[in-house]
């Protein structure tokens, strides 16, 4: 069961005294206006940003076990690798490391961190590959591939780590509209066949009412209003959740 | 011109020393570069503070005069080098001062969600500097680097004022026999020139193996390359 | 070897008296670059095909040779072809001409960092070339260019050590001298170094604040 409490504070104060809890498996899309704290939300759950004050904790390991000299949320880099082993997270763009092939950004997890052997890491490459549908480009490098099946190749890479949770900010914002649709096929998938527990930070609202147990509405660095996608989107009770969905599904 | 040609094949014999001592130089002057460039990136504060300080003086003072220093003083410490080792120890250490802050900038601009991806994936520091940080910076550090390839091949001449025979000497040794200026300098101008457009055209093809796979994007975001004079 | 302070003391006034012609020397070589610099670019841009070819080699020349040899050839060759000038003047031109061919690249870049957008919306509105180049063109350079002219005065100003070689009685030679008469090198070597530091430091780290707030990379 993944628990995450978080009272987060950023320089400004991006997120306020927000407590989330995700149960394991659970499909949660997040959705909001930019600039309300989703993409902060997700970098603190990757360790990727220190809360200012709170706690994220995943299961029953807290991430920042430590306070330093100010006391502040602090935890020692192993600690935090640990940690962040069982999370995966794919980002908007240029996810992908340019001097390698398709096949060696996704093995280069396995290979180099988890230390699997070059053929099993390849293995595991290879599976993954053809599961997001791109085996016969695996020997492309990132430059040859379109925006979608650099993001796809992403997808996979995370995944080879054996994550427990994934991560995904705003994964199909920067691609062109024709290649939207092949990226959300994977997430779609992903969320039918496997057990992983998904966060999903997105702009597609047609998509989080088709694939999420939960969406959650964040205005002005708190959950706005939180439940599941048919009672939320067509029927919202806050404020602010209303003007917003009359914003973008006026479009 | 007969004069010319003539002065051309008499400086020749001079051209392997000069080339060697650019290269010794530049091979110490890259260790320097790496070593302080990375140090200069370190979490630790005395570390960034030192190597700042042997960029900074190094960068802030003319080559001449760290040359003589190393001719002229260093031996009052006890410590004495032959000329060709103070020489080259100057060049190393003032080339490589500009490389330090070539590294630098080369590893600042690899964009930081590289870095952050190969965070989420969990790898050390260590493993993100050698497979993710330094293939991408190297396609922008190669340009530069030729650049100060150039400077270092200029800057020997200033080697001909302490005594190290190499081409500038030898054309000095060739006018004050001929007494006839012109030639003499001018072929030694085209023989500099010569081995600066090799040294370019090497860098050149480096480049653009190193930036192989990588999108055009990038390199549009290549800074202008400042080039050190002399 | 121990540092004598009583002589770092005396010898302070001839230094910086080599300091002032230093300096001099710098300001003076960086506006005749300037003006080089400048038209070169244009030239290398604007130009006849039977122009800019000869004015992009050349430059590479220039920049490709070392200064010194340069000061040499000038020094020597010129009165050879009836041009005497004076060790300073002749050191003033070497600057100028040597930076001049660095300071073409800055403008160059400078100049085509201008949007495409701006040389058609001039020629729509039928400018001269010379309008163009003054009102339209160059004004939208100086920011890209400022930081790159800083740095080459910066590296100017070091490698006027070099004059001391053509007998220009600059810092290096002022310090040369001091340690002809005693036979000390220890403190006017190091001092000429600590003088430069103390000049170039300071400037480089304004360039470097006048970079950032320009917000261009150099």
């Amino acid at each position: 069961m993944l628990r995450n409490v978080t009272k987060a504070y950023g320089a400004e104060i991006v997120l306020r005294g927000l407590d989330l809890e995700v149960a394991r498996g659970e499909r949660v899309a997040v959705i909001g206006r930019s600039g309300s704290g989703k993409t902060t939300l997700l970098r603190l759950v990757m360790g990727l940003e220190r809360p200012t004050s709170g706690d994220i904790i995943l299961g029953t390991t807290t991430m920042w076990s430590e306070l330093d000299r100010r006391g502040q949320p602090s935890a020692s880099e192993r600690h935090l690798r640990h940690v962040r082993s069982r999370i995966g997270m794919v980002f908007q763009q240029f996810n992908l490391f340019p001097t390698m092939t398709a096949r060696q950004n996704v093995a280069e997890g396995p290979r180099h961190v988890l230390r699997l052997s070059r053929a099993e890491a390849e293995r595991r490459a290879s599976d993954l590959l053809e599961r997001v549908g791109l085996h016969q480009k695996a020997d492309r490098y990132p430059s040859e591939l379109s925006g979608g099946e650099q993001q796809r190749v992403a997808i996979a890479r995370a995944l080879a780590m054996g994550p427990e949770v994934m991560l995904f900010d705003e994964i199909t914002s920067a691609l062109d509209p024709e290649l939207v649709g092949e990226v959300l096929d994977v997430l779609r998938e992903l969320a039918v066949d496997s057990g992983v527990t998904m966060l999903i930070v997105t702009h597609e609202i047609a998509f989080a009412r088709e694939v999420a147990d939960r969406v959650v509405f964040l205005a002005d660095g708190e959950i706005a209003e939180q439940g599941p996608p048919r009672r939320l989107l067509d029927d919202p009770t806050d404020a602010r959740t209303k003007a917003f969905l009359n914003a973008v599904l006026r479009r | 011109m007969d004069a010319a040609w003539a002065s051309l094949v008499e400086l020749l014999p001079a051209v392997p020393v000069t080339l060697r001592v650019t290269g010794v130089s530049a091979a110490l002057a890259t260790l320097l570069a790496l070593g302080a460039g990375a140090l200069r990136l370190s979490t630790h504060r005395g570390l960034r503070v030192l190597s700042g300080a042997y960029v900074e003086v190094f960068r802030g003072t003319s080559a001449l005069v760290q040359i003589f220093w190393f001719f002229f003083v260093l031996p009052l410490f006890g410590l004495s080098l032959t000329p060709h080792q103070a020489g080259i120890a100057a060049l190393s250490l003032n080339i490589g001062a500009y490389g330090a802050e070539v590294v630098r900038g080369s590893i600042l601009a690899v964009p930081a969600i590289q870095v952050e991806a190969a965070i989420a994936l969990n790898m050390t520091a260590r493993q993100r500097l050698r497979r993710v940080v330094i293939p991408q910076a190297l396609p922008l550090m190669i340009p530069q680097a030729g650049n100060l390839a150039v400077s270092l091949l200029k800057a020997t001449s200033l080697l001909s004022l302490v005594t190290i025979v190499e081409m500038t000497s030898r054309a000095q040794a060739i006018r004050e026999r001929t007494g006839d200026e012109a030639p003499v300098y001018g072929a030694l101008l085209v023989v500099y020139f010569i081995l600066s457009l090799v040294i370019g055209g090497v860098a050149s093809g480096l480049e653009r193996r190193a930036s192989r796979h990588l999108p055009d994007l990038r390199r549009e975001r290549k800074p202008v390359p400042m080039e050190v004079p002399a | 070897m121990s540092w004598d302070w009583r002589y770092a003391w005396e010898i302070v006034p001839q230094l910086l008296s080599g300091l002032r012609t230093t300096v001099m020397v710098t300001a003076l070589g960086f506006v005749m670059a300037l003006g080089v610099g400048l038209g070169w670019a244009v030239v290398r841009r604007a130009g006849t095909p039977w122009l800019r070819l000869p004015a992009t080699a050349f430059a590479l020349f220039v920049r490709g040779t070392p200064l010194l040899v340069q000061l040499y050839f000038l020094y020597y060759v010129l009165p050879g072809y009836g041009l005497t000038l004076s060790a300073l003047a002749t050191g003033i031109l070497g600057l100028g001409l040597h930076f001049g061919a660095y300071l073409s690249e800055v403008f160059r870049a400078g100049i085509e960092s201008v949007p495409r957008a701006q040389w058609e919306a001039a020629q729509a509105l039928s400018y001269s070339s010379r309008r163009t180049w003054a009102a339209v063109v160059l004004p939208q350079t100086v920011r890209h260019v400022l930081p790159g002219l800083g740095n080459y005065l910066i590296s100017m100003f070091k490698d006027s050590a070099l004059l001391s070689i053509i007998t220009v009685t600059e810092l290096v030679s002022a310090a040369r001298s001091a340690s002809g008469q005693t036979f000390r090198y220890l403190e006017p070597v190091t001092m000429t170094g600590v003088i430069f530091f103390l000049v170039s430091y300071p400037t480089s780290l304004g360039v470097r604040a006048l970079q950032n707030r320009l917000g261009v990379a150099t």
